[in-house]
C-alpha cells in the first residue's frame, strides 16, 4: 500500500468513485424529482389555488387557508385523534418488536427460528384492504370471538362500533401487523454484539437474564433511539390505510384522522386546504424529527442521534 | 452541535420566517368572480357546413367503450362533426379527471354529476357561461322536456345569478326506490302479503327474527340489515313512511327545511329505536361501510329483507346472474318479491326518489373563442330531444342492426330466446359488446352523448309490457318524495359544511338506533346541526328556493297544481 492512500484524503475524491457516484446519481434524481420538487407546490397553501391559474398565477392569500383549518369543526378534531393514535401506537407498540428480537433471538434451532420469523413478518405484505376484511369479520357480531363470548353467557359486544374497543383493535392489529417487520432491525443489530462480551459475562458468572439485561438490551439502545426518532417523524400520521379500511360512521369522532380529513378534501377538489393540513402535517413532523434528535444528542453528548 | 450546524440551523430559520413573513395576505379571495361572459350570443354563427371538432367527456360507467362506435359516427355524420369521446368510470371520473383538468386538457364537453363539481369547475377557470336565453334559443324542445320531467336542474349549474352548464334529466330517476322481500320466508312465518305499512314490516321483521323462517332450528336468521353505505339508502324506506327526506332538503310551510331535523325524523329513530332494541337488525349494519354485508346477508339467507332492489332485470329467477338467480344459488326454493313503498299514516304510499333532475353538461373555458361549437352542441342535443328515432340511435344503436323490439318473448331463428322488449342483436349482445358501442339499455343510466332519459316519451313505448305493468306496480311516480331543490349541494356553502353534516347526522341516527345515544336527545343534535353551519346552509336554501323560482319564470315552466 502507498503512503499517499493512507493520507486522509482532502475533499471527496471524485474521480476515485465515479462508479459509486454514477450509481447513486439515479436515486439522487428520483429524490429530486418526486421529494423536493413537488414541494414547491407547497406554496399553495398560501394561495386560493385556482387550476386554470396555475400554481404561481393563483392569487395569494396569505394564512386565510391555515386559519380555515382550525377554525372548523372537523380538523382540530383531526389532529387530536391523530395524536391520540399515533402516541398509543408508540407507547404501546414501540417495545414489541424488541421484545419479539430478543425472544427469537433466545431461540437455538435455527428452523423454528426461521419459520417463526416468517411467520411473524409476513403480516407486513398484506393489504389493509384484505386485514381489515378479516378483522371486521373477526370482530363483528356474528364473528369467532363473539361467539366465544356468547358461550360464556355474556351478550355480544360490539367491539367496532365501540369508540374504546375500536382503538384497542387499531392498535393491537396495528403491532401484530408490523412487529414482525420491525423485529428484522433488531436481529440485525443483536447479531452484530461480539460474542466475547457474553463469553465474559459467563466467566463472570451472569445467567441469561442478566445477559440480555447488561448486554443485550445496551447494545439495542442505538438502534432503539434511531427508531424512535424516526417514528417521531410519523407521528402526525396515524396509519391511513388500516383506519381508513376499518373505520365507521360510529368511531368517526374518534379515528377521523388528519390523512382522511385531507383525502375527503381533495375529492371535493379544496386543494388549498387539503395542502395546507398536509403541510401542517409534515412541518409538525419535521420538528418532532429535529427536536428528538437534538435533545438524543443532547443527552447522550453527542454519541446518539440519527446525525 | 458544532458551531456549522449552529450557522446552518440559524440560517435555514431565519430564512424560513423571512419568506413566510413575506406571504402577501390578501384575504379577499377574488377567485369566484362570476364575470359576464365574453360571447356576443347574438351574433354568433354556426355554419353547418363547416366540420367542427368536439372533445366529449360524456356520463361516466362506459367502461370497455371505445371511440368509433356506430352511435358516435352516427351523429358525426348527421351534424358534420369530428367527436373525441373521453370515456371514464367513476373512479377515473374522481382520480385522473382532476389531473387531465390541471395539465389543461379541458373537454369542449363536460358532464358532471353534482352542482358541487360545477362550482369547482367554475372556480377553476374550467368552463364558460351559458346564458338560459342561448339555450332557451337553440333548445326549444330540450328545454320543455326539462320542464316536465326534472325542472330543479336549472338551478344545478346556476351560480350568483348566472348559468355555467346545461341540465339533463332522467325521467326514470323519480320513480321511488324499493326493497325487496323473502316472500317464502314470509310465508313461512305466517304473513301472505308483502308489508305495507310500517307497523306490518316491524311484524314481519320481527317473525323473520324468532319464527325461524329457514327451518334450520336456529335463532339465526335477522330481519334485515339496512344499509348505511350512502345517506340516500340509510333507512331510507322507514323514514319515507313518516313523510320525511332526512338527508334532504324538504318544503314545510312554504320554507325549505332540513328533513332531518323534522319532528317525524324523531318518530322515526324511535321505532328503529324499538326495532334494534328487539334484535331485528343484523348488528354489524353500522361496520357495512362499502354496502357488501347488507347485499351478501341477504343473498346467503340470513335476512329476509334488503333495500333498494329497484328494477325488474333483478327479479329474474332463471338468470344466474340476476340477483334473484344469486339468492337461488344459495336456496333454490328462495322466493323474492318487490316491495312497493310503505304506507303513511294517511294510507298513502311514500318513497325516496332522486327526482327527474339528473347531471349537468359544460362547455370548456375555451369554447369562448369558438362559441360556434357550443350552438352545434346545442342543436344536437334539441335533434335528438325532438325525434324518436335519434333519440333511440343515439341510446341504443340501429334499430334491425344492433337491436329490435319484440312485443312478445319468443325463439330466434339460432335457437337463443329472444325477451319481450329490446333484445340487443348479435353480435352486440354478447356481454360487454353494447358498451363497447356506447349502447345503453333502456331503463338504465344515460347514454354518452345524449345523458338524458325521456322515459314517458320514447323509452315506454319500447319497455315490453312486463316491465312497464312491474314499475307501475312496485314503483309509481306519483309515489315519489324527492329533495325540493333536486340535490341539497346546490346551496353555496355546500362544499364547506354539508359533507361534514351528513356525517355528523349518519353517526348521530346510527346512535341512535344502536341506543348509544338517547333519541330523546334529538333536540340537542338539531341544536348542533344548526350550530356547525346548518343555519347557513338553510339560509342559502331558501334564497336558492326564491331564485329557482325567477329561473322557472324565464324557462317557462308552467305553474302546475302539486
Amino acid at each position: 500500500m502507498s503512503r499517499k492512500a493512507n493520507r486522509p484524503a482532502r475533499g471527496i475524491p471524485y474521480r476515485r468513485n465515479l462508479g459509486l457516484i454514477s450509481m447513486a446519481l439515479p436515486l439522487v434524481a428520483f429524490f429530486l424529482l418526486f421529494h423536493y420538487v413537488p414541494m414547491l407546490g407547497l406554496v399553495i397553501a398560501f394561495k386560493d389555488y385556482v387550476m386554470s391559474d396555475g400554481i404561481f398565477g393563483s392569487a395569494w392569500v396569505g394564512w386565510e387557508n391555515f386559519v380555515r383549518l382550525f377554525s372548523s369543526e372537523d380538523f382540530p378534531h383531526a389532529v387530536r385523534n391523530t395524536l391520540m393514535i399515533s402516541v398509543l401506537r408508540l407507547v404501546c407498540g414501540f417495545f414489541a418488536p424488541v421484545i419479539l428480537a430478543l425472544l427469537l433471538n433466545e431461540v437455538r434451532l435455527a428452523g423454528y427460528k426461521r419459520s417463526i420469523q416468517t411467520l411473524t413478518y409476513l403480516p407486513h405484505f398484506f393489504s389493509w384492504v384484505i386485514l381489515a376484511g378479516i378483522f371486521l369479520m373477526i370482530f363483528g357480531g356474528g364473528g369467532p370471538v363473539n361467539s366465544v363470548v356468547k358461550l360464556l353467557g355474556v351478550h355480544p359486544v360490539s367491539f367496532l362500533t365501540d369508540n374504546v374497543a375500536f382503538i384497542a383493535i387499531l392498535i393491537v392489529t396495528g403491532i401484530w401487523q408490523g412487529a414482525g417487520w420491525g423485529a428484522i432491525i433488531y436481529m440485525a443489530s443483536l447479531s452484530g454484539i461480539s460474542p466475547d462480551l457474553y463469553e465474559a459475562a459467563v466467566i463472570d458468572g451472569a445467567n441469561r437474564w442478566k445477559q440480555t439485561l447488561h448486554i443485550t438490551l445496551p447494545s439495542l439502545v442505538p438502534t432503539m433511539i434511531t427508531l424512535f426518532i424516526l417514528s417521531l417523524g410519523g407521528i402526525m400520521t396515524a396509519g391511513f390505510d388500516q383506519i381508513y379500511n376499518m373505520y365507521n360512521p360510529l368511531v368517526f369522532n374518534v379515528a377521523d384522522i388528519i390523512d382522511t380529513y385531507v383525502l375527503r378534501r381533495l375529492m371535493g377538489l379544496d386543494l388549498s386546504l387539503a395542502t395546507a393540513a398536509g403541510m401542517f402535517q409534515g412541518v409538525v413532523g419535521m420538528v418532532l424529527i429535529v427536536g428528538a434528535n437534538i435533545f438524543a444528542r443532547k443527552i447522550s453528548k453527542g454519541e446518539q442521534g440519527v446525525w | 452541535m458544532r458551531l456549522g450546524e449552529k450557522v446552518f440551523l440559524v440560517v435555514v430559520a431565519s430564512t424560513l420566517v423571512l419568506v413566510l413573513s413575506l406571504i402577501p395576505t390578501n384575504p379577499k379571495s377574488q377567485a369566484m368572480l362570476s364575470k359576464p361572459s365574453p360571447v356576443d350570443w347574438e351574433n354568433v354563427k354556426d355554419d353547418p357546413a363547416r366540420k367542427l371538432h368536439v372533445s366529449w367527456q360524456g356520463i361516466i360507467n362506459q367502461t370497455g367503450a371505445a371511440e368509433g362506435s356506430w352511435i358516435e359516427r352516427n351523429l358525426e355524420k348527421r351534424f358534420n362533426i369530428e367527436l373525441a369521446p373521453v370515456f371514464m368510470d367513476a373512479n377515473a371520473y374522481q382520480k385522473r379527471r382532476p389531473l387531465m383538468l390541471i395539465g389543461g386538457d379541458v373537454p369542449d364537453v363536460m358532464w358532471s354529476g353534482d352542482p358541487l363539481a360545477v362550482r369547482a369547475n367554475l372556480r377553476n377557470g374550467f368552463i364558460m357561461e351559458l346564458p338560459y336565453e342561448v339555450i332557451l334559443k337553440h333548445c326549444p324542445t330540450y328545454v320543455k322536456m326539462v320542464n316536465k320531467y326534472g325542472k330543479e336542474a336549472w338551478i344545478y349549474a346556476q351560480y350568483q345569478g348566472r348559468n355555467y352548464g346545461l341540465p339533463t334529466v332522467n325521467a326514470g330517476a323519480d320513480r321511488p326506490r324499493i326493497g325487496c322481500w323473502r316472500m317464502d320466508w314470509l310465508r313461512k312465518v305466517g304473513i301472505d302479503k308483502v308489508p305495507e305499512t310500517v307497523e306490518e314490516m316491524h311484524e314481519a321483521l320481527r317473525r323473520i327474527r324468532y319464527n325461524d323462517p329457514d327451518g334450520n332450528g336456529q335463532q339465526d336468521t335477522y330481519g334485515w340489515s339496512p344499509n348505511i353505505s350512502h345517506w340516500s339508502l340509510a333507512f331510507a324506506e322507514v323514514f319515507a313512511a313518516y313523510d320525511v327526506l332526512p338527508f334532504d332538503l324538504m318544503e314545510r310551510d312554504g320554507k325549505v327545511v332540513w328533513g332531518g331535523l323534522q319532528p317525524e325524523t324523531k318518530e322515526a329513530l324511535r321505532e328503529l329505536r324499538k326495532w334494534y332494541q328487539e334484535g331485528l337488525l343484523d348488528p354489524d349494519f353500522p361496520l357495512d361501510t362499502q354496502g357488501r354485508n347488507a347485499e351478501s346477508v341477504f343473498i346467503n339467507g340470513k335476512v329476509g329483507y334488503i333495500y333498494p332492489i329497484d328494477f325488474p332485470w333483478y327479479y329474474q329467477p332463471d338468470e344466474k346472474d340476476s340477483f334473484y338467480g344469486k339468492v337461488r344459488g344459495f336456496d333454490p326454493s328462495a322466493e323474492l318479491v318487490p316491495g312497493p313503498p310503505l304506507r303513511d299514516r294517511n294510507g298513502q304510499r311514500r318513497g325516496r326518489s332522486w327526482g327527474g333532475g339528473a347531471h349537468i353538461m359544460q362547455f370548456g373555458k375555451q369554447l369562448e373563442h369558438q362559441p360556434g361549437k357550443v350552438v352545434r352542441v346545442l342543436k344536437m342535443m334539441e335533434a335528438i330531444a325532438g325525434s324518436e328515432e335519434l333519440y333511440l340511435e343515439t341510446r341504443n344503436g340501429k334499430r334491425g342492426v344492433h337491436w329490435n323490439y319484440n312485443p312478445t318473448a319468443d325463439v330466434r331463428p339460432d335457437g337463443k330466446t329472444q325477451k319481450e322488449g329490446i333484445n340487443l342483436l348479435p353480435p352486440y349482445d354478447e356481454k360487454n359488446r353494447g358498451r363497447e358501442n356506447s349502447a345503453e339499455l333502456l331503463g338504465g343510466t344515460c347514454s354518452f352523448f345524449f345523458p338524458s332519459s325521456f322515459e314517458p316519451v320514447y323509452d315506454e313505448k319500447f319497455m315490453s309490457a312486463t316491465d312497464r305493468e312491474w314499475l307501475h306496480r312496485n314503483r309509481r311516480r306519483e309515489w315519489g318524495m324527492a329533495n325540493v331543490l333536486g340535490k341539497s349541494d346546490v346551496v353555496p356553502s355546500s362544499g364547506r359544511y354539508l359533507g361534514d353534516l351528513v356525517n355528523y347526522q349518519m353517526t348521530t341516527f346510527i346512535e341512535m338506533v344502536l341506543g348509544k345515544r338517547d333519541v330523546e336527545e334529538f333536540d340537542s343534535f338539531v341544536a348542533e346541526w344548526r350550530r356547525r353551519g346548518g343555519d347557513v346552509i338553510l339560509e342559502q336554501a331558501n334564497e336558492m328556493s326564491r331564485q329557482i323560482q325567477k329561473i322557472y319564470d324565464l324557462v317557462g315552466v308552467k305553474k302546475e297544481a302539486e
